[in-house]
C-alpha cells in the first residue's frame, strides 16, 4: 500500500497563459500557449521562459535522451532542438499524425492509414499499414505501437498484427507504461483504464483525466476535475498505484485547480498547470507501509 | 484583403480535403445545465447535436463527425477536449443553450478571445445562421475563454442559440420538448450550414413544415405547406409528403413531388388532389412526415426529413362513421404522347362493410367508349391503399394519326364484379387526357375488353376484343386463338378477315371441346396482314398474364358389365366417373332395371364424390324377385348431392345392349320349358333361340307356308342357339318341341 504525504503546491509566477506539455528535466518544463500554440522551455530555477518555436505543441514528443523534440506542424514532422533550431523531418501532402520517438534515431508518425518510421533525416525505414489514427504511442520494451481508431484502442506490432484492447465506449489517448507492460487510456464518460499486456485484461483505474506514468512505471498521476459546463471549477491530483490498484488523492487545495499532472524524471515532483494558465508543482514522497 | 485571401485559400482547400468535425453537446448526465419548464438544456443540446451530426455528414468532403456524447452521460470538460485533440479533428463546435430569468431571449455565439482567424470566421458564419434559424434577438458574436475554446487544438466555437428558460410570449423549452415546427432541426441545420459556408462547401438539403393544422374536421379538405431546400450535390431530388396514423403508423395519404432541381421550394400539399381524412366515428390522431430523397428514392435512402409526431394533429369526428369506400385520383397526366409510357396513381379507401373488393382500372377512348387498357386488382382488404397503374405492365396508348382524348375510370366492386354491381367509381371523364399524335407513328393494337375467367368444355362462350387497325396496316385479319397455357397447344382458332382501318369492338363466340381435365388457357388476338399469321403479325393482344380456366365436364362410362348373368349369382359393374370441379361434390346412382318395363330392381347411391376421377365397382346378386323379364340393363347417373334423375348432370346406360338373366337348372330342374322361358327371333339371316334355363331335348322345326320343313334345329342344354337359314324371303312358321310337346310356335318373316 502506498501512502503519500502532501506537501505544499507551488505556483510559478508566470506572466502569460501556459499549458504544461511535458517535463524535459527535473527543472525544465516544456510549455505551450493557449490552444497549444507556441513551444516554450521554462527553466524552473531561473524562472525564465524561452520560446523555442511558433509550432503547435499538442502531443509533442521528447526524445529518449531528452535532448530534442518532434512535433507535428499540420502536414510536416519537425525536429526541434532546445537551442531553437528546427527542421522538417518529413512532409506529406495532407495532415499527418502526431509523431513519437521509436528510439533516439527513429521517429514514427501516421499518414494515410500507415505508421511511417523514418530516421531523423526523413528516410523511410519501415511502414505498418492498417492504422487510421493521428494519435499513437510506442513502447521500446514491448516493441509495439498503441493507437486509437474509431473510438477504440489497438496495439500493433512491427509485422502489422493488430489487436483491439479497449473496453466498449469512446476511448482515446493511449500511453504505454515505461516498462511496456501496461497501456493507460481514457474512456470519455467513465475515466481511466489500464490494460495489462501480459494478462490481456483491462482494469478500471478511476474517473479523471490526463493519466501520466512515473518513470519507473509504478504510479499513475491524474486529476479529477469539476466544472460548470463552461469552465473547470475545481480539480485535484490523484496518484494510482499500479501494483496496489488503489488511487490516493494527493492535493486538496480549494484555491487551485490542478490539472494535467506530470511526474518529474526522478519521480519526486509532480508538475501541473491550471485552467487559468498557471504552472506549478508539488513535491511528492512515496511511503510504503 | 487578408480576409478575402483567407476565404479564397480556404475555399480552394476545402473542396479537396477530407474534413473531420467534433460536435460537443454541452452538459449531460448529472449535469442538466439550464432548466426550462418542459426541457433541460442537456436534452436540447443533445437533440440538436445528434441532428447536426446527420446534417454535417451530408456536407461533401466531411468524412467524420465525432460526438463527445451521444447519450445522456456526464462528460468532463477535460475529457471532451482531450477526445477532440487526440482525434485530430479539424473543427470543434460546442452546443449550448442559455438561461437567465425567463424574460430574455436571443442568440449568442462564441470563440476564444485569442483564437485564430479560422475560429472567428467559423463563429461569424455560424452565428448568422443561428440568428436566421429562429429569428430571435441577435445578442452578438462574442469571445470568451471557455475551457473548450482555449484548450482545443483546433478552431472552436460555442453556440448559445436561445434561452431555454424563456416563457414570456411563448415557452422555449416547450418548443424543444415537442419539436415545434422542427425547432431542433432548424438549429441543427444552422450549425451545418454555418460550417459548410465557413469551409466553402455545399450545405445539405433541408425540409420544414411552415404551416399545418393542429386539428381538422373529418371529411374536410385541408392543406399543409412545406418549405425545402435541395442542395446542388443532392439534386435532382424528390420530396415525399405523408400523413400517417399516430396509432399504427399506417400511411393514410402520400404525395410525391419529383425531380426537383437545386434551390429553395415551397409546396402546398392538399390542393390537387385535396386531402380529406375520413370520419371513423371518434377523434383520432395523425401526423405529417416530409422527407427529401434522391430522385425515385424512398425512406431508406432519405437525405433528411421532418415529422410532427411529437405534436400530432387531431382529426375530429363530426358524428358520422365513414363506411363508404372512395377513390381519389392523386395524379394522372393531362397530356401524353402516343406510344409513351405513363402512370396513374390513386388513393383508395375500402370500407370494412365492402371488403374484400376488386379495383378495376380502365382507360377509355372518350369518343367511342372503347377500352384501351384494363387492369384489375383483386381482393383488396379494408383500409387505405395507394395504387399506381402503369408500372407493371406499363401503359402506352396507340397513335391514331391524330390527337384524341381518353379518360380514366376506376371502379370498386365486389370480387369478380364490375360496373353493374359497383360500390363506387371515379372518373376523369370531365377532365380527360389528350393523347398527342406522333405523325410518324401509327400502330394497331388489340385489347381484350372482356373474356370469361372460367368456361366449360363443350359450352359456348364469347370474348370481346377492342381493336384499332392503323390505316397503314389495313385491311388486316384478326386471328383469334385459344391456347393451353402450360403446353402452348392451340385449342381453338378463328380468323376474322379483312378488317378495315379504325376502331372496332369484335364479339367472338367459340366453343372449346371438353379436354377431359381442367386446364389453364389464355386468349390471343393477332392482327396480321390478310392471310398472315404469328410470324408476320402487326401486333397482338393476349390474356397470358391473366389466364382463364377451362373446366372439363363430368362424365361416366362403363369400364365393364356382364353380358349374361345367372339368376342367383353375383356380378359386378365397373363405372369410370369423372366429377367436374364445378359440379363437385356429386352423387353417383347405379341402378339395375328390368329391360322391358324399366322398373328399378336395385339401386345404390355413392354420395358426395369430390372433383376428380373414380373407378367404382358395383357388386350385386341376381335375386330380383320381381323380375319377370329375361333381360336387365344398367343405368348410372351423376346428380347433385341428394338429387335424382331430373337434376342429373350426366348419365350412361346399357339399354341398347342389355344383359341376359339366365335361370339356373338347380332352380328350375324338372320343370317343363314354358313358352315364357324362350325367345325366338331373327337377326339378319340368323335364327336365334334363347332360353332362360338349359333345356334338354329341344327341337325347333321351321316350315314354309306350304308346310314344307325348311330347317330342323336340335338344342340340348344350351341357353342360346343361332342357326343360319339359307332361305328366300318370305313368311315361315316355327314350332319348338320338347319331347314331342310343343313348347311354343310362331311366325317369322325373312326379309332380304
Amino acid at each position: 500500500m502506498v501512502f503519500n504525504l502532501l506537501l505544499l503546491s507551488y505556483l510559478f509566477k508566470l506572466s502569460n497563459f501556459y499549458i504544461l506539455v511535458d517535463v524535459k528535466l527535473q527543472s525544465e518544463l516544456i510549455l505551450s500557449g493557449p490552444k497549444y500554440e507556441g513551444i516554450y522551455l521554462f527553466d524552473v530555477k531561473a524562472n525564465s521562459v524561452k520560446k523555442l518555436s511558433e509550432g503547435n505543441a499538442y502531443k509533442l514528443a521528447l526524445s529518449p535522451a531528452r535532448d530534442r523534440i518532434v512535433y507535428r506542424d499540420y502536414n510536416k514532422v519537425k525536429l526541434l532542438h532546445f537551442d531553437g533550431t528546427e527542421r522538417v523531418v518529413a512532409e506529406q501532402p495532407e495532415k499527418v499524425g502526431f509523431p513519437v520517438w521509436v528510439d533516439d534515431t527513429l521517429i514514427a508518425y501516421t499518414y494515410n492509414g500507415e505508421i511511417l518510421i523514418v530516421d531523423t533525416l526523413g528516410n523511410l525505414k519501415h511502414s505498418i499499414s492498417g492504422v487510421r489514427s493521428y494519435y499513437i504511442d510506442y513502447s521500446p520494451k514491448a516493441k509495439m505501437f498503441a493507437f486509437q481508431e474509431d473510438d477504440q484502442i489497438y496495439l500493433i506490432d512491427w509485422s502489422g498484427n493488430k489487436k483491439k484492447i479497449s473496453v466498449e465506449g469512446t476511448c482515446f489517448a493511449p500511453i504505454f507504461s515505461p516498462d511496456g507492460f501496461y497501456v493507460a487510456y481514457s474512456e470519455i464518460s467513465k475515466g481511466i483504464y489500464l490494460y495489462n499486456l501480459n494478462l490481456n485484461e483491462n482494469f478500471y483505474v478511476s474517473k479523471g483525466s490526463n493519466p501520466c506514468f512515473s518513470s519507473d512505471g509504478s504510479l499513475i498521476a491524474f486529476n479529477i476535475s469539476q466544472d460548470d459546463g463552461h469552465n473547470i471549477t475545481a480539480s485535484e491530483i490523484y496518484v494510482y498505484s499500479v501494483s496496489g490498484k488503489i488511487a490516493n488523492k494527493i492535493t486538496n487545495t480549494k484555491g487551485i485547480s490542478e490539472i494535467r499532472p506530470i511526474f518529474s524524471p526522478d519521480g519526486k515532483r509532480i508538475y501541473f498547470c491550471t485552467p487559468e494558465g498557471q504552472v506549478g508543482y508539488l513535491n511528492f514522497i512515496k511511503f510504503l507501509r | 484583403m487578408r480576409r478575402l485571401v483567407f476565404v479564397s485559400i480556404l475555399f480552394l482547400y476545402s473542396s479537396l480535403y477530407a474534413w473531420t468535425i467534433c460536435l460537443d453537446p454541452g452538459h449531460g448526465g448529472s449535469d442538466p445545465g439550464a432548466y426550462g419548464s418542459y426541457y433541460t438544456e442537456k436534452e436540447a443540446n443533445l437533440d440538436v447535436g445528434l441532428k447536426a451530426q446527420e446534417f454535417i455528414l451530408q456536407i461533401p468532403n466531411v468524412t467524420r463527425v465525432g460526438m463527445t456524447r451521444s447519450t445522456d452521460v456526464s462528460v468532463s470538460l477535460e475529457a471532451r477536449v482531450n477526445y477532440a485533440n487526440s482525434n485530430g479533428f479539424d473543427r470543434f463546435i460546442s452546443i449550448h443553450h442559455n438561461a437567465y430569468n425567463g424574460t430574455v431571449q436571443g442568440t449568442e455565439t462564441y470563440c476564444y478571445t485569442y483564437g485564430s482567424s479560422y475560429s472567428f470566421n467559423l463563429r461569424d458564419s455560424t452565428h448568422r445562421e443561428l440568428v436566421a434559424a429562429y429569428g430571435y434577438n441577435d445578442r452578438g458574436a462574442k469571445t470568451e475563454n471557455f475551457y473548450v475554446l482555449r484548450y482545443t487544438n483546433m478552431p472552436a466555437i460555442l453556440g448559445e442559440a436561445s434561452f431555454i428558460d424563456y416563457n414570456r410570449t411563448y415557452n422555449e423549452s416547450w418548443r424543444f420538448r415537442y419539436n415545434w415546427y422542427a425547432h431542433v432541426e432548424r438549429q441543427a441545420y444552422a450549425y451545418a450550414r454555418g460550417l459548410a459556408k465557413h469551409l466553402g462547401l455545399y450545405y445539405p438539403s433541408f425540409v420544414c413544415h411552415t404551416n399545418y393544422p393542429d386539428s381538422v374536421n373529418a371529411n374536410t379538405n385541408f392543406t399543409v405547406r412545406d418549405s425545402f431546400y435541395v442542395a446542388p450535390h443532392q439534386a435532382p431530388a424528390d420530396v415525399v409528403f405523408e400523413i400517417k396514423s399516430y396509432a399504427s403508423g399506417t400511411v393514410l395519404y402520400q404525395e410525391r413531388v419529383s425531380n426537383l432541381s437545386a434551390g429553395t421550394w415551397i409546396k402546398t400539399f392538399g390542393l390537387n388532389p385535396p386531402i380529406s381524412l375520413p370520419d371513423s366515428g371518434r377523434d383520432y390522431l395523425v401526423y405529417f412526415v416530409t422527407y427529401v430523397v434522391p430522385a425515385g428514392g424512398n425512406w431508406n435512402n432519405k437525405y433528411t426529413y421532418v415529422s410532427t409526431r411529437l405534436l400530432p394533429t387531431k382529426v375530429k369526428s363530426t358524428g358520422g362513421v365513414q363506411d363508404t369506400s372512395y377513390i381519389v385520383y392523386k395524379s394522372y397526366p393531362a397530356q401524353v404522347y402516343a406510344c409513351s409510357t405513363f402512370t396513374v396513381q390513386e388513393s383508395l379507401y375500402i370500407a370494412p362493410s365492402q371488403a374484400p373488393t376488386d379495383l378495376i382500372f380502365e382507360i377509355k377512348h372518350r369518343q367511342s367508349g372503347n377500352v384501351l387498357y384494363s387492369e384489375r386488382v383483386s381482393n383488396l382488404s379494408s383500409g387505405y391503399w395507394i395504387k399506381t397503374f402503369g408500372l407493371n405492365p406499363t401503359i402506352s396508348l396507340p397513335d391514331s394519326g391524330y390527337d384524341y382524348q381518353v379518360y380514366f375510370l376506376s371502379v370498386l366492386a365486389p370480387p369478380g364484379g364490375g360496373w353493374s354491381n359497383r360500390y363506387t367509381y371515379k372518373s376523369t371523364y370531365s377532365d380527360p387526357t389528350t393523347v398527342r399524335t406522333n405523325p410518324q407513328v401509327d400502330t394497331s393494337y388489340v385489347v381484350f375488353k372482356s373474356y370469361p375467367g372460367t368456361l366449360i368444355g363443350d359450352s359456348a362462350f364469347t370474348v370481346v376484343c377492342s381493336l384499332y387497325v392503323a390505316s397503314s396496316q389495313a385491311p388486316a385479319d384478326l386471328v383469334f386463338e385459344v391456347k393451353d397455357r402450360n403446353t402452348g397447344e392451340i385449342l381453338s382458332s378463328k380468323r376474322i378477315a379483312s378488317l378495315s382501318a379504325g376502331y372496332v369492338n369484335l364479339s367472338i363466340s367459340d366453343t372449346i371441346p371438353d379436354q377431359g381435365v381442367d386446364k389453364t388457357i389464355y386468349f390471343v388476338g393477332i392482327l396480321t396482314p390478310p392471310g398472315g399469321g404469328w410470324s408476320n403479325r402487326y401486333t397482338y393482344g393476349s390474356t397470358y398474364t391473366n389466364p382463364s380456366t377451362l373446366l372439363a365436364n363430368s362424365r361416366i362410362s362403363y369400364l365393364s358389365y356382364p353380358d349374361t348373368v345367372f339368376f342367383g349369382s353375383v356380378f359386378s359393374v365397373v363405372d369410370t366417373v369423372y366429377v367436374a370441379s364445378f359440379q363437385a361434390p356429386a352423387d353417383l346412382i347405379v341402378e339395375v332395371k328390368e329391360h322391358s318395363s324399366g322398373i328399378t330392381l336395385r339401386s345404390k347411391r355413392y354420395s358426395n364424390l369430390s372433383a376428380g376421377s373414380y373407378r367404382i365397382e358395383f357388386v350385386d346378386t341376381v335375386n330380383y324377385v320381381s323380375l319377370t323379364d329375361t333381360l336387365i340393363h344398367f343405368l348410372s347417373t351423376l346428380v347433385p348431392p341428394g338429387g335424382g334423375w331430373s337434376q342429373r348432370y350426366t348419365y350412361v346406360s346399357t339399354y341398347a345392349d342389355p344383359t341376359l338373366v339366365v335361370r339356373t337348372p338347380s332352380v328350375d330342374e324338372g320343370k317343363p320349358l314354358l313358352a315364357s322361358d324362350v325367345q325366338i327371333y331373327i337377326r339378319g339371316k340368323e335364327l336365334i333361340v334363347k332360353t332362360n334355363k338349359p333345356a334338354e331335348n329341344l327341337t325347333l322345326i321351321v316350315h314354309d307356308v306350304m308346310g314344307r320343313e325348311v330347317e330342323r334345329v336340335e338344342i340340348n342344354g344350351e341357353f342360346e342357339k343361332r342357326t343360319y337359314l339359307n332361305v328366300s324371303k318370305g313368311v315361315y312358321f316355327y314350332r319348338l318341341l320338347q319331347a314331342n310337346r310343343t313348347v311354343t310356335k310362331g311366325k317369322i318373316v325373312f326379309v332380304d
